[in-house]
């Protein structure tokens, strides 16, 4: 199989490349990146895509998802979330442990890994439980699912309540040479919650989630992280107070890092305001000053990556009053747009720090390969265009979840080509298998 | 102004809206005594009620406006085993010939928008959670209105557990709009500060929250004291009522012309607020002004 991506800019941060560059692949593996055509790579047995205009960089990585397999296919599931990823633009996600059963065992890593094999059309990683059952009462079988191959350890969904928990939970991932990461809320303020705690939630009536649970339990567990020296990871931030905190945690040398979504970057509570439960998640969407603090360390670089916290579910789990629908929504497909849009063209990053939070970083974050096109190297690759407006119509989408607050948004860059492997899944915003 | 969507909360009526609810409520109640309701505009209109929490007597004054104006009216209690939707769906509600108007009462915030969102009709909100309670809101704001002439430069008291309650939400949008001051006193745990950046002045102090106002509202306290202790907001009523009471010392200190509403710790609907859901019903079903709309 052999592909050329020709006449494209190529963004590649980790190589400080940013440059008009043609891209050869053959047998999956990128053979060629260079600025003048050679005539074996035009032959008739090579799938040409002329990226004129657009950007070529490594493939997008998302940090954090929810396939919900195993035991909540309804919701989603490898072959229907990973074409939503496709559609996206990502290459690799890695995808959260809070399924039924719990990912919190080698047994049930190992079968996940064959389901994988079976039904993904983008690469996996498997992130496995930091306590049995996300009951924050035992430690899961860490080591065991270190074996098999977990990218790291997380009871996202919840916070580890117990502070002794999470300091053993640190020690024994650090052995493992893993990052913990961390839903960073302090479950005995946000229990009784739906959305962030404010004025938009007392003109709502609406039992508040405020932000102040989540900057006790980021500073907890900074602390905890300076103590063991492990590396914490905090999770889908979203205050003002966690973003400092991380700041300065950077700053003294704690082994810390963060993720936002780009629907905090996007939107703020006021999209509540007509009890709509497509933009209810957890942590909530927050006030405007919260928003812009979450822009301003992206510009600065605290923030570390930008992930989609891809949580699909049934329209029917969403088809009730506020208060009695689940947290969450889906982001695949949204993400890319939505950080060109928000981010992006506002002026708080380049394309360089674009790719560094949607691949290069949160690559490195996980240990995997990838967010560096290298010749040599698997050609895990998306072709992006900056100016391709569009609007976001929950029914195309490729996810099982059309429970969407982007939902007829007008947004601003597209994925264009994403090829796993060497393989073109996606081309121009069909995915091909 | 009810017509294609009902009467969802207080929040979006206007100033001129309001008053022109209050006169009409007052022109058929004088009338109530004398005309003759057989052959109304409304008259074979349909309206359906959902009750997903008991409500006793605003179903017995929907009963009475229904049979006063002559419409078709299916009170369903809910069925909490079900969801809404399937309750909606029980009362024929998705149905072009089911009710034309539904009246819900529920105890999630946002039900009311949630009901009329899914079944396109016109909803009017009984109370949902701690979101909007209007029709209670209008009867107490009528009180006012009847009693004071106007609300401009009057400044209303909401006394007790806002953080709770529907009709202290209801009442706040509305004295907002009608141009009132409002003031919220209670304990800090029932009464956030973020009610400031909604146009309240929040007080912890009941004698210095009393001093100077014309109306009084003490607001029900919408959860059981167990709850409200469980949930750290109360450490019991002793307490709450030594600092939050309206006793006889701090009764004296008000002025005779100071209106006090809502002591009767029984929630209710009192008979003449019959006027005010004819009126909703008028407005709602498209009958024009109730005045009009009563033969």
């Amino acid at each position: 199989m052999k592909l050329l991506i020709k006449n494209g800019t190529v963004v590649n941060p980790a190589k400080n490349q940013h440059e008009k560059l043609h891209l050869y692949v053959e047998d999956g593996i990128i053979k060629a990146m260079t600025k003048t055509l050679e005539p074996h790579m035009e032959a008739t047995d090579v799938e040409i895509y002329d990226a004129e205009g657009l950007y070529v960089s490594p493939g997008l990585v998302d940090m954090h998802t929810h396939m919900r397999e195993p035991g909540q296919v309804h919701k989603e599931g490898f072959a229907s979330g990973t074409r939503a990823a496709a559609a996206g633009g990502f290459t690799y996600i890695a995808t959260m442990a809070n399924t039924n059963p719990v990912i919190d065992s080698g047994v049930i890593v190992r079968d996940l890994k064959k389901r994988i094999e079976e039904e993904s059309l983008v690469k996996i990683g498997i992130i496995g439980a930091i306590t049995k059952g996300l009951r924050g009462k035992e430690l899961s079988d860490m080591g065991e699912m270190a074996q098999e191959g977990v990218v790291a350890f997380s009871d996202d969904g919840h916070y580890v309540d117990s502070a002794h928990m999470m300091r053993r939970a640190m020690e024994y991932a650090t052995m493992l040479n893993k990052m913990v990461i961390d839903h960073a809320e302090d479950t005995t303020m946000t229990c009784h919650g739906h959305m962030n705690e404010g004025n938009v939630s007392h003109e709502l009536g609406i039992p508040g989630r405020p932000a102040v649970a989540e900057d006790i339990a980021v500073a907890r567990d900074l602390l905890l992280a300076e103590k063991t020296g492990a590396h914490i990871h905090i999770a889908h931030m979203s205050t003002k107070a966690a973003v400092d905190l991380v700041r300065e945690a950077k700053k003294k040398g704690i082994r810390a890092t963060c993720e936002v979504t780009a629907q905090h970057i996007t939107f703020t509570d006021e999209i509540l305001k007509n009890y709509d439960p497509a933009g209810k998640m957890a942590p909530p969407i927050r006030s405007e000053d919260h928003r812009l603090a979450l822009l301003e360390g992206l510009r600065d670089g605290t923030v570390d990556a930008i992930i989609t916290d891809h949580a699909p579910h049934t329209p029917e789990e969403k088809d009730h009053p506020f208060c009695c629908t689940p947290n969450g929504f889906t982001g695949l497909e949204t993400s890319l747009a939505a950080v060109v849009t928000m981010a992006l063209k506002p002026g708080y990053i380049d394309v360089e720090q674009l790719v560094r939070v949607m691949s290069v970083n949160p690559a490195k974050l996980l240990g995997i390969e990838g967010g560096l096109l290298e010749v040599g190297r698997a050609a895990d690759i998306t072709v992006f265009d900056l100016d391709h407006k569009w609007v976001v119509d929950r029914n195309a989408f490729y996810t099982k979840g059309k429970v969407n607050p982007f939902h007829g948004m007008e947004l601003q860059g597209k994925a264009m080509l994403t090829v796993v492997d060497g393989e073109v899944i996606m081309k121009d915003g069909v995915v091909l298998r | 102004m009810m017509r294609e969507k009902g009467l969802l909360g207080l929040k979006n009526l206007t100033k001129e809206q309001l008053l022109s609810i209050f006169r009409e409520v007052q022109e058929v109640e004088s009338q109530l005594a004398t005309a003759s309701y057989s052959n109304t505009k409304c008259c074979g209109s349909r309206v359906g009620a959902i009750f997903m929490e008991k409500r006793p007597s605003l179903e017995s004054l929907l009963k009475m406006a229904a049979l006063h104006l002559g419409i078709e009216y299916t009170p369903l209690e809910g069925d909490l085993s079900k969801s809404f939707r399937e309750n909606l769906k029980a009362l024929h509600a998705f149905e072009e010939d089911g009710p034309q108007c539904i009246v819900i009462s529920h105890n999630q915030s946002g039900a009311a928008i949630y009901g009329q969102r899914i079944t396109g009709k016109p909803l009017i909100n009984g109370g949902d959670g701690y979101a909007e309670d209007p029709i209670l809101a209008l009867s107490d704001l009528y009180a006012i209105w009847k009693e004071k002439g106007s609300f401009e430069g009057l400044t209303v008291l909401l006394v007790g557990d806002m953080l709770h309650s529907r009709l202290g939400r209801s009442l706040l949008f509305a004295l907002q709009q009608l141009e009132a001051q409002v003031r919220i006193v209670g304990p800090g745990t029932l009464v956030p500060r973020e009610f400031e950046n909604m146009g309240a002045t929040v007080y912890s102090n009941m004698g210095e929250a009393l001093s100077g106002v014309d109306v009084v509202r003490i607001l029900p306290l919408t959860l059981p004291l167990e709850e409200l202790v469980r949930k750290e907001l109360l450490p019991n009523m002793r307490e709450y009522d030594l600092f939050f009471g309206l006793n006889e010392k701090r009764r004296s200190y008000l002025d005779d012309l100071v209106l006090v509403i809502g002591e009767n710790v029984e929630e209710g609907l009192a008979l003449n607020d019959l006027a005010l859901v004819i009126v909703v019903f008028t407005h709602v079903l498209g009958g024009g002004e109730a005045r009009e709309a009563i033969n």
